[in-house]
């Protein structure tokens, strides 16, 4: 009988893995000021957002005029949702679930369809951007979570 | 330094052109031209951070032209 023969199994299929990343941002935005987060992957990393939360609350001290918050792509916009002043801004569970002043897309079902196929690359970021249009000055932190699996495409 | 959107990408007020990725590759101070909610704005770096994975987050801000 000879000796078992053993054969290494070398593992060659790529890695991934999900991570909860905090992308929470202290804004100071004027009027007319906007904030903008760019999330890149690591090289050699596809990541693709599973879930998004976003709660921004409403300007404070102001008495007029709007705020708006839009996720997405650099100049490709696939989501927004726009509040009165006073008004909170809230991402959740795949939803507008607070834009007292317009969403888009308009339905529920459509805004879901925004989460599932928003990939993002180490040159082609997942992008937030937070606007001012009220009154007075926004200071305020804008509470920002996202799971995000990453997928390894090269080494 | 500042960049300017230009049709065919972005330069600089020597017109030399930007051959990197917008955002990704300024450091913060540097500005660029963007496009935010329909309306023109300049951006600044503010905040350039690095993950333990990797990964990076590049936070600007900035107002109307």
């Amino acid at each position: 009988m000879g000796r078992p023969q053993f054969e290494a199994v070398v593992a060659s299929a790529a890695r991934e893995y999900m991570e909860l990343v905090d992308l929470s941002t202290g804004i100071n935005n004027n009027t007319a000021g906007t904030t903008v987060i760019n999330h890149y992957a690591p090289d050699g990393f596809i990541g693709k957002v599973m879930g998004l939360y976003i709660h921004k609350n409403g300007v404070a001290g102001a008495t007029s005029g709007t705020h708006v918050l839009e996720f997405g792509y650099p100049a490709l916009t696939r989501a927004s949702g726009k509040s009165n002043f006073g008004d909170t801004i809230r991402y959740v569970f795949s939803n507008w679930d607070s834009a007292t002043v317009k969403q888009s897309p308009p339905t529920g079902q459509t805004q879901a369809n925004v989460l599932n196929d928003l990939e993002f690359d180490k040159t082609n970021p997942f992008y937030i951007a937070i606007r001012n249009d009220a009154n007075v000055a926004d200071i305020q932190t804008v509470v920002i979570k996202a799971m995000i699996k990453y997928r390894q495409i090269a080494e | 330094m500042k960049w300017y959107k230009k049709v065919d990408g972005y330069e600089n007020y020597k017109g030399e052109k930007f051959t990197g990725n917008m955002n990704k590759d300024l450091e913060p101070g540097d500005q660029y031209e963007d496009e935010n909610n329909g309306k023109k704005v300049v951006l600044t770096i503010q905040q350039k951070q690095i993950h333990g994975n990797g990964s990076l987050t590049v936070i600007a801000s900035g107002g109307d032209v």
